[in-house]
């Protein structure tokens, strides 16, 4: 007995040694998953909002493996194999969004249902801060851009749109920061529009909405009900901020390191 | 998934040596889809996850149903140990740190009416919104200019919900329409509800005022561990248990 908790103790500490990762590879692979994740939702807008037929992809493991999917398409590189155990525990908070969602997304006498991308990210972003486990991530843009004032940018946001506005920058990495003057690890992703994006961000004539009707039938309002805002594929379209304070980094690497019982607790969600 | 939990929970008190005490007294709340009095609670997600941890410090564990003053009145009185699930927006009730869930306000519809995305504020100007009397109404619904109807105060959720179907107003301000729009619910087949994404309050469990501090720390303890590695939220949205 005492030899086979021995030896699950020791897999268990040595597996966590294994995920010790650098922090902006780590905080890399966040946001290429959280992007893999909001094209998925847009690649399954119609299955989302027809009304009526089979739509148990869209929840449970089965919805994991279309993202992980998705990711390989859209990254041009395979899903992280060994998982994080804050990875596993995103790819879970997506699921239980989802499934949050399931009466809304089941509703057979609704078309549109209002879960796109951003409201996906939205909630999945707002649930992982719900859990206390010290990452936040945020969609955000410029002020006078954004259309949820929740989503306003904070000073170093703005510094750091600022950044790609004036240069070529694929991304910003930023380990000197502080947010709520605790020291943090901050990253900022500008977002590509696709162009789906269009579909609501765009011109008029980019609206689903307006299909089929003549120009002058056109409406500028997208079928979220917000207006258009005239973007293009070339338009700053704002982007994913993600922060991570460093104690919570610290916690997360050393909680396996640390003792037994956080092992167990790092480990739990990678056991369900 | 509910082996896991119970292993956490045998675990957790394994190694931090926490021995099992007595009987404590629980009260419990109506709060349907978590706790719902028209059926047996013990099948109640809530019920179950509250039941779990706390049977992991004490021998026994003793629930009884209240009305919510009731049960409000009651813990005032130290004459329970606990109560949940509450809202504590006018109450200054000792309780848990972490709530035991969060609530999301938003508004029901008829689903003719059904207005999914809720942060497009502009879409509420003007727009009847029948509300009872004293529920907490966000800002940015009041400065997106609808035209609130205030029920009675006698009325409850349900006399709203009724009274939206009688097309009394086009939308309802529910503070948790998750209670309304769900698969168990048949008036979801009528009522459609969307929620005001970002604005969530605690769900907590209430603690009697002279709980000895022991007590408390390790009740704290057990709800804080047990949600952190496998929040309620998580266990009541996974299906089938």
């Amino acid at each position: 007995m005492v030899k086979t908790l021995g030896l699950l103790l020791l897999l268990l500490h040595s597996n966590c040694f294994a995920q010790v990762s650098n922090p902006e590879n780590f905080i890399s692979d966040i946001s290429k998953i959280f992007t893999a994740s909001m094209y998925h939702i847009f690649k399954n807008q119609a299955l989302i909002n027809q009304k009526g037929g089979d739509k148990s992809s869209l929840f449970g493991d089965k919805f994991i493996e279309d993202i992980k999917q998705t990711y390989r398409q859209k990254h041009h590189q395979s899903f992280p194999e060994k998982s994080s155990r804050l990875q596993t525990l995103l790819l879970k908070t997506m699921v239980e969004v989802m499934e949050e969602s399931r009466t809304l997304i089941n509703d057979e006498a609704l078309g549109f249902k209002g879960l796109i991308p951003a409201i996906f990210a939205f909630q999945v972003s707002e649930k992982l801060s719900r859990k206390g486990i010290g990452i936040k991530i945020k969609f955000t843009n410029m002020i006078g851009s954004v259309r949820n004032p929740l989503n306003l940018p904070d000073a170093w946001e703005i510094k750091a749109m600022n950044k790609f506005k004036n240069s070529k920058l694929v991304s910003l990495f930023d380990d000197t920061s502080l947010m709520n003057n605790i020291p943090s690890y901050r990253y900022f992703l500008p977002m590509k529009l696709d162009k789906f994006c269009l579909n609501c961000h765009g011109k008029p004539s980019d609206n689903p909405l307006n299909r089929d009707k003549d120009i002058s039938e056109y409406t500028h309002i997208d079928m979220t009900g917000f207006p258009m805002e005239n973007w293009t594929l070339a338009s700053f379209a704002g982007g994913m901020s993600i922060t991570i304070y460093k104690k919570d980094f610290m916690e997360l690497e050393e909680l396996c390191k640390s003792n037994y019982i956080s092992s167990f607790t790092c480990h739990f969600f990678s056991l369900e | 998934m509910q082996k896991q939990l119970y292993l956490f929970i045998y675990l957790s008190f394994f190694f931090t040596g926490v021995t099992l005490a007595e009987t404590i007294k629980v009260g419990i709340v109506d709060f349907p889809p978590h706790i719902n009095f028209i059926k047996n609670i013990e099948e109640d997600k809530a019920y179950r996850y509250v039941d779990r941890v706390l049977k992991g410090i004490y021998a026994e564990v003793e629930f009884i149903r209240y009305a919510r003053e009731d049960g409000i009145a009651e813990i005032e009185k130290g004459s329970i140990d606990l109560l949940f699930p509450l809202t504590l927006t006018n109450q200054t009730l000792r309780h848990l740190t972490k709530p035991l869930f969060r609530m999301v306000p938003g508004l029901c519809f008829k689903k003719e009416n059904f207005i999914p995305i809720l942060s497009a504020a502009h879409r509420l100007k003007g727009l009847s919104i029948g509300v009872l009397p004293g529920t907490p109404v966000l800002p940015i619904v009041k400065d997106a200019g609808a035209n609130f109807i205030v029920l009675a105060n006698n009325d409850s959720l349900a006399k709203g919900i009724e009274m939206l179907i009688a097309e009394q107003y086009v939308a309802f301000y529910h503070p948790n329409p998750m209670e309304v729009y769900h698969d168990k619910n048949p008036l979801s087949k009528v009522l459609a509800c969307s929620k005001f994404l970002g604005y969530p309050s605690g769900v907590y469990i209430a603690v009697k005022e002279n709980m000895d501090e022991k007590a408390y720390q390790s009740i704290e303890r057990a709800f804080s561990r047990a949600l952190e590695i496998n929040s309620y939220e998580q266990y009541f949205w996974k299906r089938n248990e």
